[in-house]
């Protein structure tokens, strides 16, 4: 029997109906059309994956049959363009019977296909046909499963102009294949006549008077003239669905679907569990793990492949890496609700993670366990990872939580700055939790979902917990912030010291000169000396002492010298030990364990302690101290201004 | 301000030692030692002494006789837990006349297992996360011995998310900064910034090097210090961005 268009009469008694799902996709976290449709189909595809052994292939086409071929006439009859058409039916601009038609091909392998019961019209257990074609609102996916609201489907007809997609199905359980498609307008007029939204493609069975029930082609002819119109590239063996959206959306590109393709699942992508072909006419791409690693610019383009590339970067390392350090936390004595408190991350975990994110490349995977509780169950036992890495570059990132391989943007986690952090939720009975607070667009935990309410204790708790996680942990790391830190500013307040050469011997530095052989173009020979500063004074060293003379040019007017003196303390700045004197070292003006100063042209003489001032108005002038400990060192330390403030 | 040395002991330069840990800095230290001592003539009957130490800790090893190079490798520290604050000291004694020391190195810093150097280079402002509730401040600078810390009240958390945050950037840094530069102004300095264990050498030198001459003596170096802070915050580059931020009605 062949396929064809029936758009059902709308009676009295049915309602006008305007299909709202659209609407679930349109919010913050969705980008535009392609990121709704690139998030849900691929989501359904890793729902329906059959060997687990292998990753789940999808590929995206994007392709034109010119009004000339003649191709499209073949699904599309005068009758069903009346109804595109119509004035009323809710589409903007539609396309008309005489456009070229550009369309997108959706398909997937390794998956199950549209499997269950074709004829039911009840909803049923693991009935992926009934739910994906008969069903509005409603989801066969078990918990556990990404997807669980039954509006994800409607991501492929709005892709289309006309709100239409035709869909091929090779079936995992029985190798049967089936063929049909529908249209989801608004209730709309043609010629007078009240429709109702959806309309199918496919081929029709009698009941009653002016009933009939929709069915799929199974006709093999059809099967084959499908995939040879439309460059399907699926077998009869090859299980899994494909999906043609026509006259699809301008908007929807080749680079949009790469983009979406990259950031939101770049996880499964570096894992192993998905790979994806795009392709648009003769050009095509492949998103696997080597393109994510290595050629990430070409696929995305510099800005955006900028911003991905810190989170493709953790993944790979957080994948790949075997000695990742990991962090296991225990799991609070108390069962409740989960709670960031400082037994949680105790000392020696919260010490360990601290070492290994202290270094730029740092990486760290913690292990939070915790309690999940559906009312009136018992409670079990449940995990999530947090993977931290220390970033190079001290930009901040928001964190990017991923629940069984699909990304929640939650915007409503804070930045945190130096750290690119992922919070990663493998399946099992917190995935489920969090899966069942989704909004139908899955990019949001919500404490009032409707799934989600009063469905288990602790519920909004371990939301936040979640949700927190990062930022907590990172706080609490302070617990070993306890002690200085002498490299955190180490970028910001530093010095470059070369390193003195003071008391090293000649020797050494003559039998180790550098070769300066580069002639003129020596490049350590600097090109301007600065005159030196006009000396005051000079400082010489005796066998116990010091003298302290005037410089070789004479100066005008009257200076002022305050010399100040201290022997050297083991691990101490100069500074310091001339702050550690103490009169058991020595007493000048005492002449205790020193001799007194012998002095010559000195006026205005004071000593006392280690303190000696004087002052000078000519340069013969000299000071000589005698007498300190020949096996101690000894600071000294001479300051010179002129008496009539006149700084030299 | 100088240093007289009068029992001839040589200094050992740094670029003379090599020292290579064998795991990572987070590791129990195994290092392995060798130094070079052609050209510094010291008798040849002296002993060499590895002395490894960090704040509370301190082995000494016995590593030979004075020669040109001397090498010992699989050293085990085995009292200390981890590389992250360790440093060494090696001296050549003369055991014969007492101990007297011939030369020495001090604060050698380990490298890794690939012979690089520590990446850690030290901050001249140490960070510390505290409770400062005693004294009703967010943050403040604490001195002791010859360092300034920069405090900062823990409740507000992480303490490397907090001093990174752009606000600290703009508002706190050149605050803490004019702050260690006016007690250095007012306690007094060593004019010859030679010693860079000593605080006011290591912040004139920070100065120096963002382009500030040096304070002049006994005078109030007020233009000096609006100089160094303006040469800090434009290095920094913040003001814009924070006034951007805040236009945008980051006050709210």
């Amino acid at each position: 029997m062949k396929a064809e268009w029936k758009f059902e009469r709308k009676r009295h008694s049915q309602k006008s109906r305007d299909p709202m799902q659209a609407s679930f996709f349109t919010n913050a976290s969705i980008d535009d059309d392609t990121h709704a449709l690139v998030r849900e189909a691929i989501q359904n595809s890793l729902d329906a994956r059959v060997d687990e052994k292998q990753p789940v292939r999808v590929r995206f086409a994007i392709e034109e049959h010119s009004l000339a071929s003649n191709v499209m006439s073949k699904y599309l009859n005068k009758e069903a363009w009346k109804h595109f058409n119509a004035a009323d039916n809710g589409l903007i601009d539609p396309p008309t019977e005489t456009d070229d038609c550009r369309y997108l091909v959706y398909e997937d392998f390794n998956t199950h296909g549209l499997i269950g019961d074709e004829c039911a019209s009840e909803p049923s257990p693991g009935n992926s046909f009934y739910y994906f074609m008969r069903a509005e609102g409603q989801s066969g996916k078990d918990e556990g499963d990404r997807g669980r609201h039954g509006i994800g489907k409607y991501v492929f007809p709005y892709t289309s102009g006309i709100r239409m997609f035709l869909a091929a199905t090779v079936r995992h359980s029985d190798k049967r294949v089936m063929v049909a498609g529908q249209s989801v307008l608004k209730s709309h007029h043609v010629a007078g006549q009240q429709y109702t939204p959806d309309a199918w493609w496919g081929v029709f069975q009698k009941e009653g008077m002016d009933d009939y029930f929709q069915l799929p082609s199974e006709d093999p002819n059809t099967f084959s003239e499908i995939i040879n119109d439309f460059d399907l590239k699926r077998s009869a063996s090859d299980s899994g669905l494909s999906l043609i959206m026509p006259y699809v959306h301008k908007e929807v590109s080749g680079k949009k679907i790469a983009e979406h393709v990259a950031s939101e699942y770049f996880w499964p992508i570096l894992s192993g569990n998905l790979e994806v072909d795009i392709s648009v006419g003769k050009k095509s791409w492949v998103v696997n793990g080597n393109s994510l690693t290595n050629k990430l610019d070409g696929l995305l383009g510099k800005s955006k492949s900028e911003e991905l590339k810190p989170f493709i970067k953790l993944a790979n390392r957080a994948i790949l890496e075997d000695n990742l350090t990991r962090v296991d936390l225990s799991l609070n004595s108390k069962i409740g609700a989960p709670k960031w408190v400082d037994s949680y991350l105790a000392k020696n975990n919260s010490e360990k993670i601290s070492r290994s994110i202290s270094e730029a490349g740092g990486l760290v995977r913690i292990k939070c366990p915790l309690y999940v509780r559906k009312t009136k169950e018992k409670e079990s036992e449940s995990y999530f990872y947090i993977y931290i890495l220390k970033d190079s570059e001290d930009k901040q990132y928001c964190t990017r939580f991923l629940r069984e391989g699909i990304m929640i943007p939650d915007n409503r986690s804070s930045k945190v700055r130096g750290y690119i952090s992922m919070v990663v939720v493998e399946s099992g009975h917190l995935a489920t939790l969090l899966g069942d607070s989704e909004n139908p667009a899955h990019t949001e935990w919500e404490k009032n979902a409707t799934k989600f309410k009063g469905k288990y204790s602790w519920g909004p708790s371990t939301i936040d917990f979640v949700r927190l996680s990062v930022s907590k942990v990172i706080k609490l790391l302070n617990q070993s912030d306890s002690e200085e830190d002498i490299n955190l500013l180490s970028d910001i307040f530093y010095i470059d010291l070369p390193e003195s050469d003071e008391d090293v011997p000649k020797t050494r530095k003559e039998s180790k000169k550098p070769n300066n052989s580069g002639g003129d173009n020596n490049p350590g020979e600097p090109t301007h000396i600065p005159a030196p500063r006009p000396r005051t004074y000079r400082l010489n060293k005796h066998d116990n002492g010091f003298s302290l003379i005037g410089p070789e040019n004479d100066f005008d007017g009257q200076r002022e010298y305050t010399i100040r003196i201290a022997y050297d303390l083991v691990g101490a700045s100069k500074s310091k030990a001339l702050k550690k004197w103490h009169k058991n070292d020595f007493e000048i003006e005492k002449g205790r364990y020193v001799g007194k100063p012998i002095l010559d042209n000195v006026d205005e003489f004071y000593c006392e302690g280690n303190l000696i001032k004087f002052s000078a108005s000519t340069n013969e002038f000299s000071v000589v101290v005698d007498g300190f400990d020949p096996n101690r060192d000894l600071i000294v330390d001479v300051k010179s201004k002129g008496v009539l403030n006149e700084e030299v | 301000m100088k240093r007289f040395n009068y029992t001839g002991r040589k200094k050992i330069l740094k670029q003379d030692i090599r020292i290579r840990l064998h795991g990572d800095f987070n590791e129990p230290p195994v290092v392995d030692f060798q130094v070079d001592l052609e050209g510094y003539d010291f008798q040849l009957d002296a002993e060499v002494f590895l002395e490894a130490w960090d704040v509370t800790r301190f082995m000494r090893f016995k590593v030979g006789k004075v020669s040109g190079s001397i090498r010992k490798n699989n050293i085990e520290l085995y009292d200390f837990d981890d590389a992250e604050n360790l440093s060494f000291n090696i001296k050549v004694v003369d055991i014969n006349s007492g101990g007297v020391l011939l030369g020495i190195a001090e604060k050698v810093m380990p490298n890794d297992k690939d012979n690089l150097p520590d990446k850690n280079y030290k901050s001249i402002l140490p960070v510390a996360s505290t409770d400062l509730s005693s004294y009703g401040v967010l943050w403040r600078v604490e001195w002791h011995d010859e360092n300034a810390v920069l405090q900062v009240e823990s409740e507000l958390g992480n303490r490397e998310q907090v001093v990174r945050s752009n606000i600290f950037r703009a508002f706190i840094y050149p605050a803490a900064m004019r702050q260690i530069l006016m007690k250095i102004l007012s306690d007094g300095w060593d004019d010859q910034l030679e010693d860079p264990d000593d605080l006011s050498t290591r912040w004139l030198r920070f100065a120096e090097q963002l382009g500030a001459e040096r304070p002049v003596p006994d005078s109030d170096n007020e233009e000096w210090l609006d100089t160094a802070i303006r040469l800090f915050m434009n290095k920094m580059d913040i003001r814009e961005k924070i006034i951007d931020e805040f236009s945008e009605g980051g006050w709210n």
